[in-house]
């Protein structure tokens, strides 16, 4: 069945795959709806249908969900277990499908393969693209393929996110916009991170502190490399790249202070967090871990910022 | 060296007489009080999961108290239970403990286990470590048999307190029984004595399924001993997560014993349909499973923050409405107030009481 409505909610794993999504759908021949940037009514609405104490990116999600669902056929919400082999995701994006059929009533039909690379190996595209087919009714080999194809178009930052940061160690190691005076390194989750209502537009405060917000995607290799020095090997994907940023910016002299944005009750940042703090002091780096929840407002995290900002250049002046 | 190991519920119990008999120097932490939770909250990252917090806390007074070694299981998620090890680790040095951590990173493996009793035993023979390690989990099964007496008699009997008793003797018992035949023959005294108990026959009971995140629904200290709490209410508890279950999973020491998780999966399908960790699978196919059985209402109890139980308690709010079943979804943290849980729970009964005898309507 071609000339589908697929609707993909902007929220948690959409910053970071959903320019492969996008391309696989469309070429599919599907229409593929999503959901605008979240607004306070998109978290109201969000909150409202989480039953418990779910952390803020999934009740976003839920109001992203909440948004899209009587306007498309299908809902594409994939259950990514595991990216790769040493590593899972955490136990709410495990349960996300699960989730979203348990807070809501007339839901249109949800499309939900499972990533698992852990279990299936190399077979685990294979696997995901199964239902797929099955939903929109095409054949399996072809599904298979395109997706294959289309499957590492989202795995560099996306263009949004370009804008966002400004980028360091790449082009022979010069910051791009060393006009200003100071280097921030920021990490955190994307879907925390790029949902400009939820970081509470983060980069541009920082930047209009004079401060270059630095974020970046670590590399394979990288990975490695900091996985070697932290006590134990990290087993979220999300919460591995989080520790291995905050390592590269410890070794890098250039950066003069770190902000850990997290949600603030994320299981796997609660922990990551600490490793961080740990090795971040070890080096007498300035760190802030910065947690947001529905209750933070511009001005208090706008202050926080201003406040680190502040104490690092008492510190390096 | 002088071994601890954090409690969990009573499998301190199962192996430390019989770790002794083969040269370990046991220092079990002292049974987690009030003082145990804040040494653990001041110490933790604010976020950090309850059973981490107590974790942390016997750790710290086991030290206190001469210990210098301590053994943490541990594994590869997706729950935070396999990194706790590691942060504890680091809180412990930042506070200038000295000792030495080991983390059994393969809690599945069972080479790895009994490895692990040979390491810190004077066990030099691999068949003597299987041996060893199967009278452990023998030993663990007697313990939660003895507590699954408890919560049949417990509702039922006549002079307050008397079961609370037995049990206490039962754990005794079987604490001394430090080999098969001695096992083999206390159990039957242990049956014989709860059978000795004078209980009201003719009282039905209202039953409530006990499920949630196993070390809050194993550890009396972490739910304020809320089993007792309802058989005090006269509530049959029917326990859904028993920690020689868990075990029987991956060792299969019962050969005949169904697996628990594999039957909580299938029964889960539709509402579940794929493990997020931790006991998520069977707290929901269990809320089914008690459902259907006939059990009353369930109550899944939890630590705050944690994910796995919270995708579960969506989970079964949603078979809630749907099978108009009560349950009863509780979070626990060291904020939680007695009193305030008390009420909940006597709200909880006296809704399932007035359901049973069909006073409230079902919608
Ligand atoms: S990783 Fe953290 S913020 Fe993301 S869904 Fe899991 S608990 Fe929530």
């Amino acid at each position: 069945m071609k000339n589908q409505r697929i609707g993909i909610p902007r929220g948690l794993l959409y910053y970071s795959y959903a320019e492969s999504w996008k391309l696989f759908f469309r070429e599919l021949g599907c229409e593929v709806i999503i959901s605008p940037e979240t607004h306070a009514d998109i978290l109201r609405e969000g909150i409202r249908h989480a039953t418990g104490d779910f952390c803020l990116p999934v009740k976003t999600f839920l109001g992203h969900v909440a948004l899209l669902k009587d306007s498309v056929d299908l809902l594409f919400i994939p259950r990514y277990v595991s990216v790769e082999r040493e590593s899972f995701m955490c136990p709410k994006m495990i349960g996300l499908p699960d989730v979203v059929r348990a807070c809501f009533t007339n839901l249109p039909g949800i499309v939900d393969p499972v990533f698992h690379v852990k279990q299936f190996g190399d077979k685990a595209i294979h696997e995901f693209t199964k239902p797929i087919a099955k939903a929109i009714s095409l054949p399996h080999p072809d599904v298979y393929t395109l997706f294959k194809k289309n499957m590492n178009s989202g795995a560099e930052i996306s263009g949004e996110q370009h804008r966002l940061s400004e980028r360091l160690l790449s082009e022979g190691g010069t910051i791009l916009s060393s006009h200003r005076k100071m280097n921030i390194g920021i990490v955190g989750r994307p879907y925390l991170l790029f949902d400009r209502h939820l970081s509470k537009n983060l980069f541009n405060c920082i930047r209009d502190l004079n401060a270059n917000p630095i974020f970046i995607k670590p590399a394979e290799p990288d990975i490695r490399e900091a996985m070697a020095v932290i006590p134990k090997w990290v087993y979220w994907d999300m919460g591995k790249e989080v520790v291995t940023s905050a390592h590269q910016f410890f070794k890098d002299d250039r950066i003069d202070g770190v902000i850990n944005v997290c949600s603030s009750t994320c299981g796997p940042d609660s922990f990551t967090g600490d490793l961080i703090r740990k090795r971040l002091n070890q080096r007498n780096k300035p760190y802030m871990a910065l947690s947001i929840d529905e209750h933070a407002s511009d001005v208090g995290i706008q202050t926080r910022i201003e406040a680190f900002i502040d104490m690092i250049s008492k510190v390096t002046a | 060296m002088r071994l601890t190991v954090p409690h969990m519920g009573l499998l301190s119990v199962a192996y430390t007489r019989v770790l002794r008999q083969h040269g370990v120097d046991m220092q079990p932490p002292p049974k987690a009080t009030v003082k145990t939770l804040n040494l653990g909250v001041k110490y933790s990252p604010e976020f950090a999961c309850l059973p981490f917090k107590i974790n942390l806390g016997n750790m710290m007074e086991a030290l206190d108290n001469g210990a210098d070694a301590i053994l943490m299981p541990g594994g590869y998620g997706p729950c935070r239970f396999g990194y706790y090890g590691i942060i504890q680790e680091q809180i412990l040095r930042e506070q200038g403990y000295k000792f030495t951590m080991s983390t059994t990173d393969n809690p599945d493996r069972l080479s790895d286990m009994i490895d692990t009793i040979r390491d810190i035993s004077q066990i030099k023979n691999k068949y003597d470590g299987y041996i060893v390690f199967f009278l452990i989990l023998m030993r663990m099964a007697a313990l939660d048999k003895a507590t699954a007496l408890y919560h049949y008699y417990k509702p039922r009997e006549i002079n307050r307190g008397d079961t609370d008793l037995t049990l206490k003797q039962a754990i005794e018992m079987i604490d001394l029984a430090d080999s098969y035949t001695k096992l083999f023959r206390t159990m039957p005294q242990v049956k014989k004595m709860y059978h000795d108990i004078k209980i009201d026959k003719s009282f039905k009971p209202v039953t409530i399924g006990v499920l949630g995140e196993i070390f809050v629904v194993i550890e009396p200290f972490a739910n304020l001993e809320i089993e007792k709490k309802l058989g005090e209410l006269r509530v049959e508890v029917k326990r859904g997560v028993w920690l020689s279950d868990w075990l029987n999973d991956r060792f299969r020491y019962k050969p005949f014993r169904r697996n628990q998780t594999k039957y909580a999966t299938k029964l889960a399908r539709g509402y579940l349909n794929f493990p997020s960790g931790g006991e998520s699978i069977e707290t929901v196919g269990k809320t089914i499973l008690f459902q259907k059985k006939g059990v009353d209402g369930v109550l899944h109890i939890m630590p705050f923050t944690c994910m796995p139980e919270l995708v579960a308690s969506a989970v079964i709010n949603r078979i809630s409405k749907d099978k108009e079943y009560p349950v009863l979804s509780m979070t626990f943290d060291e904020h939680v107030s007695e009193a305030n849980i008390i009420t909940r729970l006597e709200a909880f009964v006296d809704l399932l009481e007035r359901r049973r005898d069909g006073s409230v309507s079902r919608h």
